[in-house]
């Protein structure tokens, strides 16, 4: 012990020279416990390396290990080695099997404290394997940049005019394939409909598409659709599931989000009005900090960055440090999936197991969020529980009168709204008039219920009197929603000159990298910056600008130099057009998602789009032209069996619908569709209290008659419909829907309310033309529900069938509304109805 | 109506389904398009690897993390201890002070297996219990940790536990799911929990609700038609599939259109079967006494357990039922109070009801949540707990284990799990072999690979086969 002491007083730099005395310190007490207690699991000779912590070089733990650094000469207070020897961490106990004696903890102690000097020379190699290689990880596939190659020569030349169609071509013609035909002009405009507007083509569009004899008619029916009002409400959904679009928080507390409806309206105008792609991720990402001509641009830019206010926030956690890493960490793991296909949260703890990501990247990216603020309205538990707050959300600026473009707030019809002081006058009147008069309702029904104990009966006059209260109660909170509507701040929630957004925070600064995702765990200071691994070598990983550093990230992402932003955006559009991505795995693009099964279409795809400008519609436009989207679904035995996935598409895939084209269809179909888009949402009704299922939640989610792009999504509560048919989990980034076969499908087309509704308002539309007759009606029936005319043999059939219902329900008018309605609700109910061939 | 021709192709299942509800005779009509045989019912019963006692399960989740230091994993030392340093650093898993069970142990039936006092229902089961104290699980967070139990993986979307017991066996009555999950979350994972993911649709579970918090009413949404008479149904749903067996003729292979036309004949069977499963009120009033139907506190997981017990008998393969609230940061003694008062009575009238039955020897029943909690108090002066993932215990009864046994140890504080420690793959791969299938057998082609619920790991825990 005397030695230590004397030892003690002679710390000195790890990296000056290691006296004699201290030499023979190490070599006597240290080396020998080293080799002994630690090389099995850290020396580059151990069968695995643990922790990623080599200790028998210098160099080994000076590089550090998972955890951090392992060892801080001079302080052993901060070293983790002493930490985990000294067994006072229950997480990190060293050596596991058995705790060192005290005085060989001593001296580790004693040799950290003189600045632990250490004479081994090896070097640290054997640790590379689980230092992530940056340059190794740049040679993966989805991280170098795309090349555009020119389209494959073909043998079937004529098959195959335009580049797309020429590659995938190539692979079939590879494998001894050839494609099917062409598919016919009936099932085309259908498939084409659906894919670009989410609505099945009227049969007046059916025929004139069919009797198109020009040239160019396909390309006319595309250029029509892509013009449509409906193609982004289609697309504009698309985003949404990736967006994790959502109007409450979900989670332990779920509170409604009813300023979300910005974002989508933003969504769908911005995909409406084909705003670059290269735009749309920016002025997501940070479109608070782009500039704006007007106020109404500075305020949808702001709208925009609502992506990264709306996810699904653990209100109830109480530490607001712990809090903001969660918000934190949910916005670069949408961002990551969204827009790289990567999965960046994996990240949070430890340097990625698959990708090259190392911690480092993630705290480079968490510093850019931590420095800014995702203002969605409410504060965790501490930090200003749950009381939806306007300070809490991005303030608008009052459109301009040098305002040129429509933006979404402005698109709300405010009514002429009043003084703030005659609208409180108002208002305290008629909610004076409503507790008085409520006030009375009780007192009668306290009384009646008094008296019928005593049974007395003068019943008919207290119910007389009953209905009268009640119809001016009924008045009067009308007379309150108008007044609402009037109100100087625009009245009801959710219509405020507030948004969903980011704001720059009030301090700016780097955060340290959580070791484990802790937060109480800190290692080493990293710079606000970007990933690495698909970085340009030539351009900074750092954010170099003014701020938080989101504006360097918005272009980050969509610089030239970014290997994955635009395939990973063609690829999304594929899988909507062709039912599979070229990447199936359409969120990931890291070493666990899928290859793409046409490498280079892809690349072709990804530089043809960023040189046409980032234009979506341009890019489905192309792909929508091509022959191979031409292609029938028919099956072909000889291929089927070399590729019964169609991985190389042989054919088109038959798709089936999603839930808002099967709602939006049957309502079309049933003339119920209101085609406008909706007003705000319905969630702004709900009020203040956390969303629990009752009846008013059931009102709020269902009962639209709007597109289902415009039905409200809470959290945990997502209309019935929705969930039976595999409506996207509104809590993560989901860029392709489960697609399930299960019963409560089968029993909500047999059943619901909603079916036999439509079925009965188509098949009451179609009674009122009275040019049809029973045939005609078939057809028109078949033509409406599934664009097509019925066989000889279900025209038959369908008129025996609507013939014997009516018979059998004794011929009345109201059996002839029945009989059509039934055969209406089995086309709605038929597996063709679901799907797109 | 049709050909005698036809008849004659009539395989078993179809005869059956033609008896059942008359529209499915144009089944037929599509079958017979195809080489014969091709098509197989995927949920027909299916034989076991190797001869099993259990043939169902029902597995209680409780959601939350129900600490094992309250209930079923006496530790003396932590009786002792409380309040005492919890021998971990300042920061960390392990930081704080230990925080005595809030509730006496004491030993119970013949077997002496210590239960605290929070279960003096099921305590006169004790001999039946198996506990497994030595539990651990990758990871403390609920969403991760729920959806690891549930389907043996935490980055990826893979099949429930609940969907491979479904592949493997099948399900003994063709008229309902063969997995039904009541009151199933739907957060933490959500419809993951009872996915089927890449196996095929029919293994998924069917939600079921069994009232209850969160849930409007009872059953399954749209299991009867308001307009139409069976007869009426039955005609508008042949017409249905006429138009569907048509298109499956149009379209040469495919097996997810097979799947929709499946969906119809299950979903038709279903109006009959699952009300009828479903319907406690069937129940004599003393049955829904015992179950604990009629009082306020035990309604929800009494309704659930009664239920379970109707979808037992009727041969339902895996029956997952849900208790929330387990996640008990503060009010440890309280929110114990009300959780243990909730499943008590309900789970000890399910397992006398089993026994009464004669159903008992071929149900494992199994209990446990996500992971378990830690000694340490969650604040210094904290009356709660935290998350715990490397210890904690779960229990099962019934089919084919030995009861009224501790299995596994974790150490004196009751932290970490330390002897004869069984891991959630490990668990899986027990109820697997419990049911008479092998974890490393079954598997299913994905992707160009063999998946296992197991992935690579499981060992099964032999020690606790009966």
């Amino acid at each position: 012990m005397a030695a230590l002491t004397l030892m003690g007083g002679m710390a000195v730099d790890a990296a000056t020279k290691p006296t004699a005395k201290q030499l023979t310190f190490f070599e006597k007490r240290i080396r020998p416990l080293l080799v002994a207690k630690c090389y099995e699991c850290h020396s580059t000779k151990s069968k695995k390396v643990k922790g990623g912590l080599l200790l028998d070089s210098a160099e080994g733990w000076r590089a550090g290990g998972d955890s951090g650094e392992a060892i801080v000469p001079g302080k052993p207070e901060e070293s983790l080695v002493i930490e985990a020897v000294r067994y006072k961490n229950r997480d990190m106990e060293m050596p596991p099997k058995g705790k060192l004696k005290d005085h060989e903890i001593v001296a580790l102690e004693a040799w950290v404290k003189m600045g632990a000097p250490d004479p081994r020379m090896g070097s640290a190699k054997g640790i590379k394997k689980q230092k992530i290689d940056i340059e190794e990880g740049r040679k993966f596939w989805s991280f170098v940049k795309p090349v555009k190659g020119t389209p494959p020569v073909v043998e079937n030349d004529d098959w195959a005019k335009d580049g797309i169609s020429r590659f995938i071509l190539a692979s079939l013609e590879e494998k001894g394939l050839n494609p099917v035909g062409e598919t016919d002009r009936v099932t085309l405009i259908r498939r084409v409909s659906f894919d670009l507007i989410g609505l099945p083509p009227t049969p007046a569009e059916v025929d004139a598409f069919v009797h198109d004899k020009s040239p160019n008619a396909y390309e006319k029916l595309v250029d029509r659709l892509l013009a449509s009002k409906h193609f982004g409400e289609r697309w504009g959904r698309h985003w949404l599931d990736v967006a994790r679009y959502a109007e409450s928080t979900g989670k332990t507390r779920n509170y409604p989000y009813p300023h979300a409806w910005k974002y989508r309206d933003w969504v769908i105008e911005a995909i409406n009005k084909d705003k670059p792609y290269d735009r749309f991720v920016m002025e997501q990402v940070a479109g608070d900090l782009l500039a704006g001509r007007t106020a109404d641009q500075r305020n949808s830019q702001k709208i925009a960055t609502g992506m990264f206010a709306m996810g699904s926030y653990d209100l109830n956690e109480r530490n607001t440090r712990q809090f903001k890493m969660d918000v934190v960490d949910e916005q670069i793991d949408t961002m990551g999936r969204a827009f790289l296909g990567l999965t960046l949260g994996c990240a949070r703890c430890h340097n990625h197991k698959f990708d090259p990501v190392p911690t480092t990247n993630y705290y480079a990216l968490a510093g850019i969020f931590v420095s800014s603020e995702a203002k969605f309205g409410y504060g965790s538990r501490q930090g200003g529980g749950n009381r939806m707050s306007n300070a809490l959300l991005v303030s608008l600026e009052k459109a301009g009168e040098d305002n040129n473009g429509a933006t979404t707030a402005k698109n709300v019809p405010v009514q002429q709204s009043l003084s703030k002081k005659e609208y409180d006058r108002r208002m305290t009147m008629l909610n004076a008039q409503l507790k008085q008069a409520q006030r009375r309702l009780k007192r009668l029904s306290n009384s009646a219920a008094k008296r019928s104990k005593n049974k007395r009966r003068n019943k008919n006059a207290t119910n007389g009197q009953t209905e009268q209260l009640k119809k001016t109660i009924a008045g009067l909170q009308r007379q309150v929603r108008s007044l609402r509507k009037q109100s100087p701040q625009g009245g009801t929630r959710g219509s405020g000159n507030v948004a969903m957004g980011l704001a720059e925070g009030n301090r700016v600064a780097d955060v340290k990298v959580h070791i484990r995702g802790e937060i109480s765990n800190l290692g080493r200071l990293v710079k606000r910056g970007f990933v690495e691994v698909i970085t340009d070598r030539n351009k900074s990983t750092h954010a170099t600008g003014k701020g938080s550093g989101r504006l360097d990230l918005a272009r980050w992402l969509v610089d030239e130099g970014n290997p994955l932003t635009a395939r990973v955006a063609v690829n999304r559009v594929w899988h909507h057009l062709f039912g599979r991505g070229l990447v199936s795995t359409v969120d990931n693009f890291g070493a666990t998602g899928s290859r793409p099964t046409h490498p280079e279409l892809l690349d072709y795809l990804a530089v043809e789009f960023m040189e046409d400008g980032w234009s979506m519609k341009g890019l489905i436009k192309r792909i929508t032209m091509s022959k191979a989207y031409r292609m029938s679904s028919a099956h072909n035995t000889k291929s089927y069996e070399v590729d019964p996935d169609n991985l190389l598409l042989w054919r088109m895939n038959r798709k089936r619908l999603e839930v808002e084209a099967i709602r939006d269809a049957m309502m079309f179909v049933a003339g119920s569709l209101n085609m406008k888009p909706a007003v705000a949402s319905p969630v702004a009704r709900y009020g203040n209290g956390e969303i629990r299922r009752n009846a008013q939640i059931d009102s709020v989610t269902t009962g639209s008659s709007h597109r289902s792009v415009y039905v409200p999504i809470l959290r945990g509560y997502e209309p019935e419909m929705f969930s039976i048919f595999d409506f996207a989990e509104p809590s993560e980034v989901k860029g392709r829907r489960d697609i399930t076969t299960v019963a409560p499908q089968a029993l909500f087309m047999m059943n619901s309310e909603f079916a036999m509704t439509q079925a009965k308002r188509a098949a009451e539309d179609m009674l009122t033309r009275s040019e049809l007759k029973n045939l005609t009606r078939v057809k028109h029936a078949y033509r409406n529900a599934l664009g097509r005319e019925p066989s000889k043999a279900e025209l038959d059939r369908a008129v025996r069938y609507v013939f014997n219902y009516i018979q059998s329900k004794g011929e009345s008018k109201a059996a002839v509304t029945e009989a059509w309605a039934s055969l209406y609700h089995a086309l709605f109910a038929s597996a063709e109805f679901r799907y797109v061939y | 109506m049709h050909e005698s021709g036809e008849m004659t192709m009539i395989n078993r299942r179809n005869a059956l389904k033609l008896a059942a509800c008359g529209f499915g005779y144009t089944a037929l009509a599509g079958l017979t398009t195809q080489a014969a045989g091709a098509y197989r019912n995927p949920l027909a019963p299916r034989l076991p690897h190797y001869a099993a006692k259990a043939k169902r399960v029902i597995f209680m989740f409780m959601q939350g993390g129900p600490s094992h230091l309250d209930t079923f994993d006496y530790k003396p030392e932590l009786v002792r201890n409380g309040g005492k340093s919890g021998g971990g650093k300042a920061r960390g898993r392990g930081r704080g002070k230990l925080l005595a069970p809030v509730f006496k142990f004491r030993p119970r039936g013949k077997s002496g297996l210590p239960i605290s006092d929070l279960f003096p229902h099921l305590s006169s089961h004790a001999d039946d219990l198996c506990l497994i104290n030595g539990m651990h699980t990758n990871n403390p967070a609920h969403p991760q940790a729920t959806i690891m139990m549930h389907t043996g993986s935490i980055n990826f979307v893979r099949p429930s536990v609940g969907s491979w017991t479904v592949y493997g066996l099948g399900t003994e009555n063709e008229n309902l799911p063969g997995f039904i999950t009541l009151n199933p979350l739907n957060r933490l994972g959500g419809t993951q929990n009872y996915g089927a993911a890449f196996l095929p649709a029919a293994y998924q579970g069917t939600p079921v609700s069994a009232g209850g918090r969160g849930s409007a009413k009872g059953g399954i949404p749209n299991l009867a038609n308001k307009n139409l008479s069976v007869t009426q149904q039955k005609k508008h749903l042949r017409l249905i599939q006429e138009m569907n067996h048509e298109l499956l003729e149009r379209s040469g292979v495919d097996h997810d259109l097979e799947g929709i036309i499946e969906s119809y004949e299950l979903a038709f069977r279903m109006q009959t079967a699952v009300p009828h499963a479903l319907d406690i009120s069937k129940e004599p009033e003393e049955v829904r006494e015992a179950y604990g139907v009629m009082t306020g506190a035990t309604r929800n997981f009494g309704t659930q357990c009664l239920m379970a017990r109707r979808l037992a008998e009727e041969g339902v393969r895996f029956i997952e039922l849900t208790y929330n609230g387990w996640d008990q940061h503060n009010r440890l003694r309280d929110r114990l109070t009300s959780n243990g008062h909730g499943i008590d009575q309900p789970i000890a009238a399910l397992m006398a009801d089993l026994k009464q039955r004669g159903l008992f020897e071929d149900t494992l029943i199994v209990w446990g949540g996500e992971f378990g909690r830690t000694p340490q108090a969650q604040t210094p002066k904290g009356d709660g707990r935290r998350h715990n993932n490397r210890g904690f215990t779960m229990w099962m009864a019934g089919g084919g284990v030995k009861g009224g046994i501790r299995y596994g140890e974790t150490d004196p504080t009751g932290g970490t799990s330390v002897k004869d420690k069984v891991h959630v793959h490990d668990l899986h791969a027990t109820l697997l072999h419990l049911l008479g299938l092998n974890h490393e057998k079954l598997t299913y082609r994905h992707a160009g690979r063999d998946f296992r619920l197991t992935d690579v790991y499981g060992r099964v825990v032999k020690e606790i086969v009966a």
